[in-house]
């Protein structure tokens, strides 16, 4: 068999497997929420929604059983639950009741998609040309430099992080005002609404984006492609290299970078898998309108379908993400894998 | 006998970690922590209850020591607060790690030593973990298990998520131990498996074992800091991720209550790193192709 | 020179430890010893290759360059006039060297651009003709690496080495982990060109069926030290120095079934060798003065030195 067709394969059946395990936490999760919040779930709703038609409530009463596991046999809440899953159907959401949480979710979606798409590429780039260019030069001060404060960035999550950043800037150097960014329209007929949306964004977006930038870039990205690319340097074909006096700048091109890229590029996959979640926290600090901030008020109100909704969507878009990356990006990377043998 | 060179390979390594200056910068940073939380112990009882001191006075010195870091909005001391919570963290991660590692440990060895079918089904089962996203799932099961959390259960929601990378390690460790030539001509010359994993194999694992572990105290306390900032941990008790909801809640960022905003930041970078260097220095050590630039 | 692996401020190992050596135009010098004696640490000093943990002093002389010395003159001079025009390196485990990522056919246009400042296309040309003059189909070119049978990509690796017709060349135990057909075919093959050029060529290898088949000179190794040196003949006849003796017996020989003596013992630790000579813990013939001083380097012949006391004037 054609290698390609061989690793395709491979990473669908992983595909489908990490999905159907995916599905059955989220599945078992549900079942360890004792029965007595449905009730209490309930009675909020009721009372939140004395102006609501009794037909709605009855729908979502419906549903919150269903999604409980309060009616119905064993078998049909797991295939219930199983169609809900994958359509991301929820139900109603509390927030702004009654609209279907699939649909308050997926407009705060493209937000944080944007934005860690964005910061994981540019991190991604930026961090593996430092690691490798510092790899090279192991005894400049400069790299030294770098070396240590990966260390430090390294283990610091993005939203202590952020803490700290909006510390210095909004307190000791009032550069960046904070405040709560709000959507702007989506619909985008002239030019002028759309020169607004982008510097709208670039307002909102420009904290959460440097904190995760930075972390990311100087910490990780940079830590773990300089540890592949000295591992990387050790290689034979890459001393062999040396040993015909290529120049450095070739070997740290065709030979060192491009023979981190398939481990990295991995790495990549599973990073951008986590553009449906990544910054959850992030975004809620700095008040930035994706799916961080919603599901804060989600959580204050106890409100499941957006939560189960967020989850579900960040599970599927997480094992979908993944295998397309490492399927076909993986074939560009990797001649062994390109040609057969 | 045995044990007794053990003790002394032990020795060995710890001497020649010790020549890391990250390792003592590492060890040198938690040893304060550890002593700044164990002043917890002295925390006077009423620390807990609010409006007890005036409320939003900044740092001074005094002839107690209830108001060196100044008080919060709720009119409490952040002094204590800072090292109970202190203290309850560090708890919350050495907690976690115990538990979650030594699944991860457990897990890791099995899929390790397994071969076919069932190999192939822990290899899914852990990668799955791995790349499921575990903020949210963590985020939904406090949700839903909110009202019945303590202090002392959160590190057992935790451990849902943290068995998965030590278990994935561990694993691609055993995996390149058992590979070696010695392991090979051992099972040949008919040694029982079992101590060929008691002595060959685990000795190797161990050292990196470390590392999980301290890796995930990092991420436990991290994830625990996660889930109060979004006002799901135990809001009562003090953790560094409820000074920081806390914080956050009474909108002390804006105030410039910057004698509230700093201790919890502060103390939780500190600890990320502190725990960070001595699990590079470990790591550094076990896999030595990655000196180049280090020690 | 001297040859040191710096591993940390305490630690060191010295694996070459005052050898001199000369290499001669038309000729084809052997190397021998045990594992880890430092073979390949010569000869990477030798080509004035030094990375660390490796640091070196002494000096290695190139006359054809006028008496340049490669271990004092910068890394970027190497590359630019030395390394491959003037000497080339088969490394060991040879098999495993080429770049997976890149064609064969790159691997020579790299090269022939570089130092032909030849255009792509003209470069590829070349190297068509000069893999097909080496016995080789053209479409190796096209191929990766892996797509090749490692002999192959042995084959590709001494066509490397001799692509820019180089006048000394270094080969790293060529013939390890291939089969004795291609072995003769290999080594045949490095010989040839070596006398069409003229050129040096130093052969690495533990393997003394080798050196008696292909050398012209032997040095023996051990413990970082040259400890005997002299033409293939002679050696192979009446060699000197006990532990040379040793490797010698060992040899399977036609017609003769008296019980090979092989050496007991291991290779000292070069982190801390022994006082005296490195060999005596394991020299049939030690004596009292083997074990407190360093034997010096005797003349016994033309050509010839041994370095040992049993064979000291004093
Ligand atoms: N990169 C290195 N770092 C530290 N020590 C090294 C390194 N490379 C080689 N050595 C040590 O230097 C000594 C000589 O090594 P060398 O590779 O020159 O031996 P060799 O004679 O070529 O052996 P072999 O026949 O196995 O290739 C050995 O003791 C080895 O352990
Ligand atoms: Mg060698």
């Amino acid at each position: 068999m054609h290698p390609f067709v061989k690793h395709f394969i491979n990473r669908t059946i992983v595909l489908v497997v990490t999905l159907f395990i995916a599905f059955n936490i989220s599945y078992f999760l549900l079942r360890a929420i004792p029965t007595s919040a449905v009730d209490t779930m309930l009675n909020a709703i009721a009372q939140m929604g004395q102006r609501l038609d009794p037909e709605e409530f009855m729908r979502m009463r419906q549903t919150l059983l269903e999604l409980f596991g309060l009616t119905g046999s064993p078998l049909d809440q797991y295939l219930s639950y199983l169609r809900r899953f994958f359509t991301l159907d929820f139900g109603a959401s509390f927030i702004v009741f009654p609209r279907p949480a699939r649909e308050v979710v997926l407009r705060y979606l493209p937000w944080t998609v944007g934005l860690l798409l964005f910061t994981t590429v540019i991190s991604w780039s930026l961090g593996n040309i430092l690691g490798v260019t510092v790899s090279f030069a192991k005894n400049r001060y400069i790299s030294r430099f770098l070396e240590n404060l990966a260390i430090v960035l390294y283990p610091i999550p993005y939203y202590v992080f952020s803490l700290a950043l909006i510390y210095i800037f909004a307190f000791l150097i009032p550069i960046f005002t904070l405040s709560p960014a709000t959507m702007p329209a989506i619909r985008i007929s002239t030019l002028h609404d759309l020169l607004n949306v982008v510097i709208h964004l670039m307002k909102a977006a420009s904290l959460p984006a440097i904190s995760i930038i930075v972390i990311s870039a100087f910490g990780w990205w940079f830590i773990s492609s300089r540890n592949l690319s000295l591992v990387a340097m050790t290689e034979d074909y890459v001393i062999y290299a040396r040993l015909r006096g290529i120049d450095v700048g070739r070997i740290r091109r065709d030979y060192v970078l491009r023979g981190i890229m398939v481990p990295q590029v991995t790495a990549l996959a599973l990073a951008l898998g986590a553009i449906f979640s990544g910054a959850l926290v992030t975004e809620y600090i700095f008040a930035y309108p994706g799916l961080g901030s919603l599901l804060y008020q989600a959580i204050i109100i106890g409100d499941y379908p957006i939560a189960l909704t967020i989850l579900s969507l960040s599970m599927i878009g997480v094992t979908l993400a993944t295998w397309f990356l490492d399927t076909f990006v993986y074939y560009l990377v990797d001649p062994r894998i390109r040609y057969a043998r | 006998m045995y044990i007794n060179t053990r003790i002394r390979v032990f020795i060995d390594v710890l001497k020649s970690l010790s020549r890391y200056g990250r390792f003592r910068v590492g060890i040198a940073i938690i040893a304060i922590l550890i002593a700044l939380s164990l002043i917890s112990l002295a925390s006077p009882p009423r620390y807990k209850q609010w409006y007890v001191y005036p409320k939003d006075r900044p740092p001074q010195l005094t002839s107690s020591i209830d108001m060196i870091l100044g008080t919060t909005t709720n009119g409490r001391s952040v002094f204590w607060i800072m090292v109970n919570a202190l203290a309850n963290s560090l708890c919350i991660g050495l907690l976690t790690a115990l538990i979650g590692s030594h699944i991860g440990l457990l897990i890791g060895l099995l899929a390790g030593i397994s071969r076919g079918k069932t190999e192939l089904g822990f290899i899914l089962l852990i990668d799955s973990f791995v790349v499921l996203p575990g903020l949210p799932i963590l985020i939904v099961l406090a949700l839903a298990l909110k009202q019945s959390m303590t202090i002392h259960t959160i590190p057992l929601i935790l451990s849902v998520i943290a068995w998965a990378w030590p278990a994935r390690n561990v694993r691609s460790i055993a995996l390149s131990v058992m590979s070696r030539d010695f392991i090979t001509i051992a099972s040949f010359s008919g040694i029982k498996f079992r101590s060929i994993l008691l002595y060959e194999v685990m000795p190797y694992v161990l050292g990196w074992h470390l590392t999980n572990f301290i890796n995930t105290i990092i991420w436990a306390i991290g994830m625990e800091t996660a889930l109060a900032i979004f006002g799901l941990s135990i809001l009562s008790e003090d953790t560094l991720g409820t000074m920081l909801y806390w914080v956050l809640n009474f909108n002390a960022l804006f105030r410039g209550l910057w004698w509230w905003i700093l201790p919890p930041i502060v103390l939780l970078i500190l600890i990320f790193i502190g725990f960070y260097l001595i699990s590079v220095s470990v790591s550094t050590y076990l896999n030595p192709r990655l000196r180049g630039g280090v020690a | 020179m001297f040859g040191e692996y710096v591993i940390s401020p305490q630690v060191s190992i010295k694996a070459v430890n005052n050898v001199s050596i000369e290499l001669k135009k038309n000729e084809v010098i052997g190397i021998a010893g045990e594992s880890g004696c430092g073979k390949s640490t010569l000869i990477k000093i030798l080509y004035g290759f030094l990375q660390p943990p490796l640091t070196a002093s002494g000096k290695v002389l190139l006359n054809t360059k006028g008496g340049l010395d490669l271990l004092s003159v910068s890394e970027d001079y190497k590359r630019e006039n030395i390394w491959w025009k003037i000497m080339s390196y088969i490394p060991q485990n040879s098999m495993n060297v080429l770049n997976p990522f890149m064609k064969i056919g790159d691997h020579f246009v790299e090269l022939l651009r570089k130092h032909l400042k030849i255009e792509k296309d003209e470069a590829y040309r070349v190297a068509e003709e000069y893999v097909m003059s080496m016995g080789m189909r053209k479409d190796v070119l096209k191929a990766f690496p892996h797509q090749l049978s490692g002999g192959m990509r042995q084959r590709v690796v001494v066509s490397l080495a001799l692509l820019l017709k180089p006048s000394i060349i270094f080969a790293d135990e060529p013939t390890t982990a291939v089969d004795v057909v291609l072995q003769k075919v290999l080594l045949q093959l490095l010989t040839d060109k070596q006398k069409e050029l003229g050129a040096t060529l130093v052969v690495v290898t533990h393997d003394m069926g080798v050196h008696a088949m292909i050398t012209q000179k032997v040095a023996v190794m051990y413990a970082g030290r040259v400890v005997e040196e002299a033409p293939t003949e002679p050696l192979f006849e009446d060699p000197k120095h006990p532990y040379t003796q040793a490797l010698i017996n060992s040899l399977p020989r036609l017609g003769d079934d008296r019980p090979r003596i092989g050496l007991s013992g291991s290779p000292p630790d070069l982190r801390n060798p022994p006082p005296g000579c490195e060999f005596h813990p394991r020299c049939p013939y030690a004596m009292d003065i083997c074990r407190r001083e360093k034997p010096l380097r005797v003349k016994i012949d033309k050509d010839r030195y041994v370095v040992c006391w049993l064979y000291a004037k004093r």
